[in-house]
């Protein structure tokens, strides 16, 4: 159960903690809700150490860890958006044309999001930026090195990976770049992964060389406007995302099982509730599946 | 809503942080004698994660320190600023709790809570 806990935690307040266990439940069994509880903390332990969460009283200090945490949020939404771009391949011939303005505008409020996102980010970035260059002036360069330079690594594999897909893909009929070729789909799902990875470790990079810089007031509060903004967008793509995904369930099920929902059994089985098919797999999931 | 200083750092009044100064306040002890007691005052249980999630963060405020032990069971001290948040968490309570019996028409427990306030103020 420690396991949930940062190591320096374990360290410090393991024996400890282990001891009033033993004292607690002496037939040796933790109660579920104390197992849950301790989860809950270790990870909150876990966001702390990351700089995530503050307790500090310092609003700096606060605005700091917010802002973080926004980030971490976006960083979640671009791999869910690349999964929703490669759901979405191709909906709109696939859906009758008098049903297709509610999706249409769903599907321009995610893409405008993203792009709206992005330039958020980038312009975060950018007000960072002299302060990181003082930092590695002054000597710094050796505390966020490793963040930075594992973030390359993975960067610029998952760059080269792109590029070698690119380039296979563009040799491929459709047929085979959607499931006809087994080897181009287990190339799909690694690149999928090092992007994933790339975009995570880029992530904790950010964190890492933040959680370093000396930001004045003025860049702080800049940059918790931003993250705010940041956060708005995030529900905005969120409610579009919502939109275009139960308008299309209603108009265009056939969408439900295109790109990468081919291979999960709930896609095929909207399609199967929607159309009747009441055989006993089919009825099986329909069961399972979360009402809209 | 703007919260004051004393409710902003240590939490409302049933809260974790609070609930350990106040055992902590008559003496030192270890987590296992921290939730018995704070059992026995308030009521209230407190999971090893959740008490040991507020010990972690009112040692990081100063509020409370480890006393060596060789023990594993390491008993805690409330510090002299951890003796200060409190005493500020106590009175921004009795004031509630004040403004609250006048406004229901309690003056037994108004008198009450005066009394006490002067009992304590001669015995300081």
């Amino acid at each position: 159960m420690l396991r949930w806990y940062p190591k320096n935690w374990r360290t410090r307040y393991g024996d400890e903690m282990i001891a009033l266990l033993e004292d607690s439940y002496s037939t040796g069994e933790v109660p579920l809700q104390a197992r849950f509880a301790m989860a809950k903390n270790g990870i909150a332990e876990r966001t702390r150490e990351a700089g995530l969460i503050s307790d500090s009283d310092s609003p700096i200090d606060r605005m700091r860890a917010g802002s973080l945490l926004i980030l971490c949020g976006w960083a979640f939404f671009v791999v869910a958006g690349s999964m929703f771009a490669k759901f979405a391949d191709g909906w709109r011939p696939a859906t009758p044309l008098a049903d297709r303005w509610l999706p249409n505008d769903g599907y321009h409020a995610v893409v405008w999001g993203s792009v709206a996102g992005l330039v958020l980010v980038v312009s975060a970035a950018l007000i960072v930026l002299p302060a990181l260059v003082r930092l590695v002036r002054e000597g710094g360069w050796v505390s966020i090195r490793r963040p930075v330079l594992r973030a390359v690594l993975v960067g610029a594999v998952a760059v080269a990976m792109t590029g070698a897909l690119v380039i296979w893909a563009h040799h491929l009929s459709n047929h085979d770049r959607n499931g006809g070729l087994v080897s181009y789909g287990l190339f799909f799902v690694v690149w999928g992964l090092a992007t994933v990875g790339a975009i995570a470790t880029s992530t904790a990079g950010a964190i890492s060389v933040t959680r370093q810089l000396r930001l004045e007031q003025r860049t702080l509060t800049a940059l918790s406007r931003l993250a705010i903004a940041l956060a708005a967008i995030m529900a905005v793509t969120l409610v579009g995302t919502i939109i275009w995904w139960a308008t299309e369930a209603a108009s265009a099920p056939s969408v439900m099982s295109n790109g990468i929902g081919n291979g999960i059994p709930w896609s095929s089985s909207v399609h199967a509730c929607r159309h009747g098919d009441l055989s006993p797999w089919s009825r099986a999931d329909c069961e399972r599946l979360p009402k809209p | 809503m703007h919260r004051n200083s004393a409710t902003e750092t240590l939490g409302r009044n049933n809260e974790p942080s609070v609930l350990i100064l106040t055992s902590l306040a008559s003496g030192t002890k270890h987590g296992y004698a921290l939730t018995k007691d704070i059992e026995e005052f308030a009521g209230v249980t407190l999971g090893p994660g959740t008490l040991y999630g507020a010990i972690t963060r009112l040692e990081g405020r100063g509020f409370i320190e480890p006393i060596a032990s060789d023990d594993r069971r390491r008993p805690y001290q409330i510090t002299q600023s951890g003796r200060e948040a409190l005493a500020s968490a106590v009175q921004e309570m009795r004031a509630l709790a004040d403004e609250g019996a006048v406004r229901l028409g309690l003056r037994a427990l108004v008198q009450g809570l005066i009394g006490r306030r002067v009992t304590i103020g001669l015995s300081q």
